[in-house]
């Protein structure tokens, strides 16, 4: 039990997927102008995560281990990630109107985040079993979510300065990026016994 | 319905195209990958027990040892002919970025043959300096019986790296379990039969 | 004319890193070296050569409704094989890049360049695009590298460049010199086209 809040707490702070691992940084500077937009673009993360974390591991488990086609992982783990979205997206629509204005128009975009099928990889790379999958997975997410939405709040005060015009978009994000990085990296060390 | 067929085909064709390149290449790249995994594996334990690496006539003999289900240690036997020299096991620690793994190499008499740090998350400049051979090799020639087993500024004998004392204690730690291990189990891992020469 | 145009635009004018700002990830992950940059470098280029290739070839095979999953599978087919290739042949370097190789396939230029323009242009000018695109995030994956590695690390490719003596600025190789060097150098690149621009 113990062991699960470590992993969790590991990738949500300490090794922070965007400001550590350097996973998801597309989404990172491109959806985060707007506190709510980024909120619901981590929520879509959150939610795709671990579903395609779970699904993922599965087939790797049960399909390309004991048939020896392991090095069909890449192929097989992205199809599923793609399909994954679509389904999810349809089942959406159909179900939940509510979700489907606040998750809509992210889901597509998260296709080629690379942060899901990072944390895909990164399941199988670490050995982790389905439990920890799981936790690896919400964990990710909520990492992500947690920068992208501190990113978004710094970005909506920045709107009302005086930013030098060469500086002026992505040149200025990445220096939030930097400074954010930065503090994070304090947490390193937060875990040891 | 005539069009989703065609989707379908299309798509069956191109995934078989694909399926049937990757499996050449699997094919074509499987035993290179297996070599390089192979002598990663003899480089490490070259690096412990340098009478490997210098006598190449010396076989070398995979163990597992089994404490509890799931939880087994690889032993690497080094032997001359049929007299068993030592031998070499990995280890894991808990460092200040992650996991530590390396390899530790010991002779018949428990004394360290060397140890060498195969993977980490260290900071760069501090806990990575655990790498330098200014850390590692001081724990040639160390055992159980003649050396304190603590960092210098504690009272004990293990010179650390500067700046950090966390990664420095880990190695230290995992290298004394090691031993300790070894101790308690060296007649079994010295006298195991191999399952298959390695 | 038209191939010396499509290659050209993928250096300076369509930059994918400095002027499309896609495919940041591997951009700041894997340039911690000259060295890793440019395995990366030559790894996508060689994806997106391929992908490219075989999307242009297929391109009125491939029926619109079916194209994003076609693309898919072609890209990681590739990915994969570089993969392969890579563990075989070049393990050093397999082991620095680590998943980032496989994560070539979500890399946006790839799969930005077969949307816009493979799927829908003649083999010779898909060849050019590839070459030039690959060469461009090469040469900025490059530019990082140095930096980050001069500064962070006192070294070019591993030679000692900077004055003896030289106390490290480790925090260039760690995450958040990564971000400062992207961010600096991408105001420069903006100052200077204004400055052509007026």
């Amino acid at each position: 039990m113990e062991h699960l809040f470590v992993i969790f707490f590991s990738v949500v702070v300490v090794n922070n997927f965007i400001l550590a691992k350097f996973l998801g940084l597309c989404p990172f500077f491109g959806v985060s102008r707007e506190l709510k937009s980024a909120f619901s673009m981590g929520l879509a993360v959150i939610f795709v995560m671990t579903i395609a974390s779970m699904v993922t591991w599965s087939i790797y488990r049960y399909v390309l281990i004991p048939y020896e086609v392991r090095f069909l992982q890449t192929i097989v783990f992205i199809l599923v990630i793609a399909a994954l979205v679509q389904l999810v997206e349809l089942f959406i629509t159909k179900t939940s109107p509510v979700l489907q204005r606040v998750l809509g128009i992210y889901l597509p975009l998260i296709t080629t985040n690379c942060a899901v099928l990072g944390v895909c990889l990164l399941n199988i790379k670490e050995d982790f079993n389905f439990i920890e999958t799981v936790v690896h997975g919400i964990g990710g997410g909520v990492g992500f979510t947690l920068a992208i939405c501190i990113m978004a709040g710094i970005r909506e005060r920045l709107s009302v300065c005086r930013v030098p015009v060469p500086m002026q978009g992505f040149p200025i994000s990445f220096i939030i990026g930097c400074l954010m990085a930065l503090s994070f990296f304090g947490f390193q060390g937060f875990l040891t016994h | 319905m005539r069009e989703l067929l065609k989707l379908s085909l299309v798509l069956v064709i191109i995934c078989f195209g694909a399926a049937l390149s990757l499996a050449y290449v699997f094919n074509l790249t499987k035993e290179p990958i297996a070599y390089q995994q192979h002598l990663k594996k003899i480089r490490a334990i070259n690096a412990v027990f340098p009478a490997h690496a210098d006598a190449p006539g010396l076989t070398m003999v995979d163990i597992p040892l089994c404490e509890k289900e799931q939880q087994c240690r690889q032993f690497y036997l080094i032997k001359n002919n049929d007299q068993v020299l030592g031998t070499a096991f990995e280890l894991t620690a808990g460092g200040y970025g992650g996991t530590i793994s390396l390899m530790v190499g010991v002779d018949k008499q428990q004394d360290i043959t060397g140890i060498k740090i195969i993977n980490h998350a260290e900071t760069p400049g501090l806990g990575a300096n655990i790498t330098k051979e200014t850390f590692y090799t001081q724990f040639s020639k160390k055992n159980l019986a003649d050396t304190t087993w603590k960092l210098k500024k504690n009272g004990g004998d293990i010179d650390q790296v500067s700046g950090a004392t966390i990664s420095s204690t880990a190695v230290m730690k995992a290298v004394y379990d090691g031993l300790v291990f070894y101790r308690g189990n060296k007649e079994k891992i010295l006298s195991a039969r191999p399952n298959k020469e390695g | 004319m038209g191939f010396v145009h499509e290659f050209n635009k993928g250096i300076i004018k369509e930059n994918p890193s400095f002027r499309l700002v896609l495919g940041i990830c591997p951009t700041l992950a894997v340039t911690t070296s000259v060295e890793n940059a440019i395995g990366m470098g030559l790894a996508a280029t060689f994806v997106l050569l391929g992908s490219n290739i075989f999307i242009s070839l297929l391109r009125n095979f491939i029926p619109d409704k079916v194209r994003i999953p076609s693309f898919i599978v072609i890209i990681s087919t590739f990915v994969t094989i570089t993969d392969l290739i890579m563990a075989a042949y070049a393990p050093d370097l397999h082991n620095a890049l680590g998943i980032f190789i496989p994560l070539i396939v979500v890399n946006c230029i790839i799969m930005g360049r077969a949307e816009a323009f493979a799927s829908k242009a003649p083999l010779g000018l898909s060849i050019a695009d590839a070459v030039g695109m690959g060469t461009g995030f090469t040469l900025a994956l490059v530019l990082i590298g140095s930096i980050r590695e001069l500064f962070g690390n006192g070294t070019l490719l591993g030679f000692e460049v900077m004055f003896a003596g030289y106390p490290p600025a480790v925090i260039m190789i760690l995450p958040p010199g990564a971000f400062l060097t992207m961010g600096l150098l991408l105001g420069l690149f903006n100052y200077i086209s204004r400055r052509k621009a007026s």
